[in-house]
């Protein structure tokens, strides 16, 4: 039975044998024909040997994915909409901020309105001796909005906004402080420095 | 009186009326020329008691930019030349511009005198200057200046810092604007406040020496 497979075996090879005998001339015709047609970009180029790329791109791959959780915070977009839903909408924001060096530090406070009509805006209170010409706002990016930091030492203070030289108008989110010598209410803010 | 004594003192009140036109000179370009002369009497008399002159000054320009009557500004900036010199003699011996001003401001909402020098002896090398301003806000959101003024100066004695104090007033702030009675509000913020300071000593481990 073996003599037999054996027999069967070797015929058939020589049947392939015969078939895969190639014709040189056909392999030369083959051969121009492909090297005359134009290369396709995407195989321009050349790949490295499949190990190395195999390896490669796992590699690649990895730490792309790293990077990018890596990154992911710094890369989400903020939500517009939540942040300007969260600000206010027309008001000065007094940001107390905590000096740590010691009480006779003053302590930068930042002021802030939105009037969308206002020309000029000015910080009075009793750390610029009220003056109107003093402390300035500065336009803000967005339309409407002014600010300005000063520094002021630690405990009460008592302030207003000016509005284009003549409209006095007190800070709509800071607490009230009553006027009686010239009935007026300030704004009131205390400015805490531990 | 000698002619030198008499040259002397004229003198002194030439250059203390100079100074007191080159301070007044800050104030408000604006202003009326009897809140000028008034002022400069003011800025005089402070520069001779050792007061802070600059507070005056912001007095009146507050009066101007809020188109006071000139009366209204004399008036007060009269009542705060007052006011200074009285909490410049309780916070003694040396308080500090801003804890003068803090003082006034007290006076002002009509804390008594006297706490202001209870408050010095609590805190002796400490500015007051924080702790003022909130007895000050405390009893400008309605609570009895002694209520308010024996709390703050409890807590200053069992050494609460101003971080503290900061936020009992901030606390009570926001306790009064949700509608709760002021004296609620302090009672239950201090009562906060005090049991997160270390226990105050007891009394009798000193009075006793027999204690062991």
């Amino acid at each position: 039975m073996d003599m037999e497979r054996d027999e069967l075996i070797e015929r058939a090879a020589a049947v392939l044998r015969r078939r895969a005998t190639r014709n040189p001339r056909v392999v030369a015709r083959i051969l121009g024909t492909v090297e005359g047609r134009p290369r396709r970009w995407w195989r321009a180029a050349s790949w490295p040997s499949a190990p190395f790329s195999m390896a490669a791109t796992m590699t690649l791959a990895a730490a792309g994915l790293l990077l990018g959780f890596v990154t992911r915070e710094a890369t989400v977009r903020p939500d517009r909409g939540a942040s300007v839903a969260s600000m206010p909408a027309a008001q000065a924001l007094p940001l107390v901020a905590v000096a740590r060096t010691g009480e006779a530090l003053p302590v930068p406070v930042q002021f802030t309105l939105r009037d969308v009509r206002a020309a000029q805006v000015a910080l009075v209170g009793d750390f610029n001796g009220w003056s109107q010409t003093a402390t300035l706002l500065e336009p803000g990016t967005a339309s409407g909005t002014w600010s300005v930091t000063v520094p002021l030492s630690a405990g009460r203070h008592v302030y207003a906004f000016v509005v284009d030289g003549r409209t006095w108008m007190t800070d709509p989110r800071a607490q009230k402080a009553r006027d009686l010598d010239f009935g007026r209410a300030n704004s009131v803010l205390i400015v805490q420095a531990p | 009186m000698t002619l030198r004594r008499v040259f002397l003192i004229s003198l002194a009140s030439v250059a203390a009326v100079t100074a007191a036109r080159a301070q007044a000179a800050r104030l408000d370009a604006t202003a009326d020329v009897t809140v000028r002369r008034a002022l400069e009497r003011e800025l005089v008399f402070a520069r001779a008691v050792g007061l802070p002159e600059g507070l005056l000054i912001a007095k009146a320009n507050e009066g101007i930019a809020k188109r006071a009557t000139p009366k209204r500004i004399t008036d007060a900036v009269a009542a705060l030349g007052k006011r200074l010199q009285v909490a410049r003699d309780h916070l003694a011996p040396n308080p500090s511009d801003d804890e003068i001003a803090a003082g006034a401001d007290a006076l002002y909402v009509g804390v008594p005198a006297p706490i202001l020098k209870k408050m010095r002896a609590a805190w002796p090398n400490r500015s007051l200057a924080l702790p003022l301003g909130v007895l000050t806000e405390l009893v400008a959101k309605g609570l009895p200046p002694a209520r308010a003024a024996q709390t703050v100066t409890d807590l200053m004695a069992r050494g609460a810092s101003n971080v503290q104090l900061y936020a009992l007033a901030q606390s009570v702030q926001g306790d009064v604007a949700a509608g709760w009675a002021p004296e609620a509000a302090l009672d239950l913020r201090a009562r906060g406040v005090m049991s997160l300071l270390p226990p105050a000593p007891a009394a009798s481990a000193f009075t006793n020496p027999r204690r062991p």
